[in-house]
């Protein structure tokens, strides 16, 4: 809830909320060998690599929307610089000079070079990607927990698990600290005619999307739900099991950010995907360019 | 034979004589015309103009910073405009050096008379009529780099050295995305050189024919001076509309990939939808509309200059 607080106050209230998941096709793993999704960051760099050996891309990954390659690196830089670390940076309190982000950020790259990822992903939009993976072409997908309820629909359930993305340093970084959050919120404008009802009147309005949006498998639950959930689909309550552990929750970046902020971040995380610069000039040119 | 006419009909006619010089009476009639144009043309020009001297995200209180927002266009590289106007200008000198041309040559084909001359007009004209967006989703589909009919052919021909991520690689993708915006208004400007064509006296060419000129010779010497103004209009047209253009670029890269194909149009959107520099995004805004007013004045002024020499004699003269 830090993006709608404020000098110890709340300014907004959740409608929905979500994470970034690595989906994982499970039929495409077991070539590989596993039959579980890969718990550590080595078996999962393994498993990558036995699937390249087999001539399966392991990622998908949309270039052309600059977010979604978010959802890759923010995670990798979480798990390797720490959920705090990363929360600082993205408000401010912290620079970008941080040498685990550099660290973070050559490990995305160097998944890159390995073929890890499959290099049409950069002239792809987000929705041909995710269609892609839904077709069998990837191994994993790291987007938000929203395409839960596609995926469902699709009939992929019996065969895509969800997880989060695992730990590079566990002397920094822990399972439970996820990327995401309850990022879209109801505020009230202070000057409005009638402030105190339409407070009230956001306040049941958003109680009642996430309810619906959480049984329709669109989000999860920003609100502790109180009534009956067995109805939403499997995938979307894996999620849930998964937020239940969570320890610390890193909102995306590019909606922590102010606007013009979060473009000139995104320019940088593009430069990244297509290696056009390496991971010390994404940390020196967002510490020269973000103020 | 209108002038002798009307003279006669005012002579007649003195009511209407009495309404043309009443100076309030042609004001009053000029003047919804004239609100539509202050309001919709002139002040939008003067209120980007105005709102580039602020720091401003579009709503809040404004910061007046002068010239700022100027410097900073034309001396950043984190905003690139430099960029984005120098893939403007190629797109521009492209449009006069290949588009035109190749527009000139389907006119004064077609414009001669060939069979089925309607049915190719039609069809040369089709892409105009298509909605961009429509045409931007075609051509993205040509470039998938999977099942895109251009990696697919080239494929097929076993030039796979060939085949490329058309519109995700830096190098590629300005040239890709250039090509159907030039494709699509191809169609456009042999439309207007061909109306120019038609409306050449056929006795010119008849008497060019008689003195011995083949069809070359008669578009060389008697179409081409006689259809110079549209020609001028022509090359304004193109080379503005390589400034603003948008929508085509919009649809295929949005500017990317790494704003290999930003042009200032799309630069603008960024600022004012994506960063919130509403006062940015009105420079860009301003600075657009100086272009293309300098555009057109060159254009006119080259093509002044090259009538004052003229190679025919034209009905005016």
């Amino acid at each position: 809830m830090g993006n709608v607080k404020y000098d110890g106050k709340y300014y907004g209230v959740p409608m929905t909320m979500n994470i970034v998941g690595m989906f994982c096709n499970m039929e495409l793993l077991a070539k590989a060998g596993y039959n579980e999704v890969p718990a550590t960051y080595d078996e999962l760099i393994d498993c990558c690599d036995k699937l390249v050996a087999q001539g399966i891309i392991p990622f998908g990954c949309s270039g052309k929307e600059t977010w979604c390659v978010t959802e890759y690196l923010e995670s990798i830089i979480e798990k390797t610089a720490g959920a705090t670390a990363l929360n600082q940076i993205f408000a401010g309190t912290a620079s970008w000079n941080n040498p685990d982000v550099a660290k973070a950020v050559g490990i995305f790259q160097e998944m890159i070079e390995k073929k890890y990822f499959d290099p049409e992903g950069i002239a792809l939009t987000n929705d041909e990607v995710k269609a892609n993976f839904m077709a069998g072409k990837y191994a994993f997908y790291m987007n938000g927990t929203w395409n839960c309820a596609d995926f469902d629909k699709a009939g992929l359930t019996s065969k895509v698990k969800v997880a989060e993305f695992p730990v590079i340093d566990s002397s920094k970084s822990q399972l439970g600290e996820l990327i995401g959050g309850p990022s879209d919120t109801l505020a009230v404008a202070a000057g409005s005619k009638n402030a105190k009802v339409a407070a009230e009147s956001a306040f049941e309005l958003a109680k009642g999307i996430c309810h619906y949006g959480y049984l329709d498998g669109c989000g999860l639950p920003a609100w502790t739900p109180d009534y009956d959930t067995s109805s939403v689909n499997a995938l979307t309550q894996s999620v849930a099991d998964i937020c239940a552990n969570a320890s610390q929750y890193v909102l995306f970046g590019d909606t922590a950010m102010a606007a013009d902020t979060a473009q000139i971040y995104l320019d940088y995380v593009s430069k990244i995907y297509s290696s056009t610069i390496s991971g010390q000039e994404f940390v020196d040119g967002l510490t020269k360019d973000i103020k | 034979m209108g002038f002798p006419e009307r003279t006669a009909f005012f002579k007649g006619n003195g009511y209407m004589k009495k309404l043309y010089s009443n100076k309030l009476t042609t004001f009053l009639f000029l003047l919804p015309a004239l609100i539509l144009f202050i309001g919709i043309l002139v002040a939008p020009i003067f209120m980007s103009g105005y709102y580039s001297l602020f720091d401003w995200k579009g709503y809040g209180p404004k910061t007046f910073i002068g010239l700022d927002n100027y410097k900073e266009l034309f001396t950043s590289e984190n905003i690139g405009f430099m960029k984005a106007f120098g893939n403007a200008c190629l797109l521009a000198v492209l449009s006069v050096l290949l588009q035109l041309p190749l527009a000139l040559f389907l006119a004064l084909l077609l414009g001669s008379g060939r069979k089925g001359e309607r049915g190719f007009l039609s069809i040369y004209f089709m892409p105009v009529l298509i909605s961009t967006v429509v045409i931007g989703q075609l051509w993205l589909k040509i470039y998938n780099p999977s099942y895109g009919v251009l990696n697919v052919a080239l494929r097929a021909l076993g030039l796979d050295n060939l085949t490329r991520l058309w519109l995700g690689d830096e190098k590629t993708a300005l040239w890709a995305a250039f090509v159907p915006t030039l494709w699509q208004y191809v169609g456009y400007h042999m439309l207007l050189l061909y109306a120019g064509i038609k409306s050449v006296p056929p006795e010119y060419r008849e008497a060019a024919m008689i003195d011995g000129a083949n069809e070359s010779q008669v578009n060389r010497f008697i179409v081409l001076p006689y259809i110079k103004p549209i020609l001028r209009i022509s090359t304004i047209f193109a080379v503005t509309g390589s400034f603003k253009s948008f929508d085509l670029i919009y649809v295929l890269t949005n500017g990317g990939p790494n704003h290999s194909t930003e042009v200032p149009s799309t630069l603008m959107i960024s600022m004012l939808f994506l960063r919130n520099r509403y006062g940015m995004g009105s420079a860009i805004a301003f600075v657009l509309i100086l272009l293309c007013f300098a555009a057109a004045l060159i254009i006119n002024f080259i093509f002044k200059e090259r009538e004052g020499k003229p190679k025919c004699k034209t009905e005016t003269e």
